[in-house]
């Protein structure tokens, strides 16, 4: 198993509690976590250890890593540029709330275009001006896995633009292409978490691409 | 509050590979990892702890921006990330050392705790029969003060704080509770094993 695969295998499985739903456990008891009752019979059988062992380390006297050791760590695992997100917006959907991870420099939270809906914790709105354009974009929640994504185009006084093209891309083979002459809002229905890239066009002529991607 | 912020700034900087603040971090946190690593190498096998270590610390960096993330900032981040780095070296000393469970792990609720057995003595043999079952039939509250109490034999302290009480008499009622509420299961089960006639040998 790779390496980076493995946080999701470390945390989510089952009825398993999260490192942190543990830690909180040790920390302030049963009582500073509501568990379903899977889950409590899954503490019992299988993660009291984890309780017992965070205890054990409360009370220990942990030791400091020597200097040396530091700096060869960092050589090994720090680059000495910030890695840079390879994809644009890149947001994840949780429970309730759709957090946003990443976005690109280029990209402004919180679009005016969909300022007039109801703001909500389960949606994450971007724009961006390119030139006499922008485009705005929104990511609806539906559920853990699936999301609604919305797309606005406005010129720059803020009056929308009716005909345009957009396009879902995933694993570079178009999944579907919505072509609107009349409305002002293009939306794409429960879209599944993935990496996906988005085409604006107007008029035959690309305006802009956008790396998307949508996590659990 | 003030730590709070320092805290999230620290990790922070860290997830953006800020050389700093990944100093930083590992001068806070690295000795956590060198703990678990120490702690969770079982013994009579032989595993080579630098090698275990440097694989948590690769673990912790290639994932640093999810588990940071994944960090709601309720409990210590010291805690949450000994949990973590807990779990990954386990998981990577099992397959190792190619046994199902690397680290001792606790007995589950279905195997009968002697302690409990000596409790129970005076109890009828045959009504004994049906404590098992009865042990499933206790809310999960229950069974988790028979495990901690019973099998693993914690600590009043630690029995008190899991459960959030204040005194010990909370425990001494809880356990006398309990095992009333045993008496009674194994009573009702053992009415339906008569009707049934399946009294198991």
């Amino acid at each position: 198993m790779e390496i980076n695969s493995m946080h999701t295998d470390l945390t989510e499985s089952d009825h398993s509690l999260s490192p942190e739903q543990i830690a909180l456990c040790a920390e302030r008891g049963l009582k500073a976590i509501p568990l379903s009752r899977e889950q409590k019979k899954h503490l019992i059988d299988h993660q009291m250890d984890e309780v017992y062992a965070a205890w054990e380390f409360e009370k220990a006297t942990i030791p400091v890593l020597d200097a040396e050791t530091i700096e060869t760590i960092i050589d090994t695992h720090v680059h000495s540029q910030p890695l840079v997100s390879p994809v644009d917006i890149w947001v994840k959907l949780g429970e309730y709330i759709v957090e946003t991870i990443h976005k690109a420099v280029s990209w402004q939270a919180e679009s005016p275009a969909f300022a007039m809906r109801t703001t909500t914790s389960d949606s994450v709105s971007f724009y961006k001006k390119l030139g006499k354009m922008t485009i705005h974009l929104e990511i609806v929640r539906r559920d853990e896995s699936l999301a609604d994504i919305n797309v606005k185009l406005t010129d720059n006084t803020g009056n929308n633009s009716y005909t345009f093209d957009v396009e879902l891309i995933k694993e570079n083979r178009c999944i579907e292409t919505i072509n609107t002459t009349r409305n002002n809002l293009v939306s794409f229905l429960a879209v599944a978490i993935d990496d996906y890239m988005l085409r604006v066009s107007d008029a035959n002529k690309e305006i802009a691409s956008l790396s998307l991607r949508m996590e659990q | 509050m003030e730590h709070k912020k320092v805290e999230s700034g620290l990790l922070t900087a860290f997830i953006e590979g800020d050389r700093r603040a990944s100093r930083a971090f590992l001068q806070k946190y690295g000795g956590i990892i060198k703990y678990v690593v120490g702690k969770i190498v079982p013994k009579g096998y032989v595993v080579d702890t630098e090698d275990l270590f440097n694989e948590v610390i690769a673990y912790i960096f290639a994932n640093k921006k999810r588990i940071i993330l994944d960090f709601k900032q309720k409990c210590k981040f010291s805690t949450y990330l000994y949990i973590i780095s807990r779990r990954y070296a386990l998981k990577k000393v099992k397959q190792e050392t190619k046994i199902p469970n690397a680290h001792v792990s606790s007995p589950q609720v279905e195997n009968l705790p002697a302690k409990l057995m000596e409790e129970t003595e005076e109890w009828d043999e045959e009504v004994k029969k049906a404590l098992p079952l009865a042990i499933k039939q206790l809310d999960k509250n229950g069974q988790l003060f028979i495990k901690m109490y019973y099998v693993d034999n914690r600590s009043m302290s630690d029995i008190m704080r899991m459960f959030n009480w204040e005194s010990t008499n909370s425990v001494y009622s809880k356990k006398s509770r309990i095992l009333y509420k045993l008496r009674k299961n194994m009573k009702k089960i053992l009415k339906e094993w008569r009707l049934t006639q399946c009294i198991p040998t």
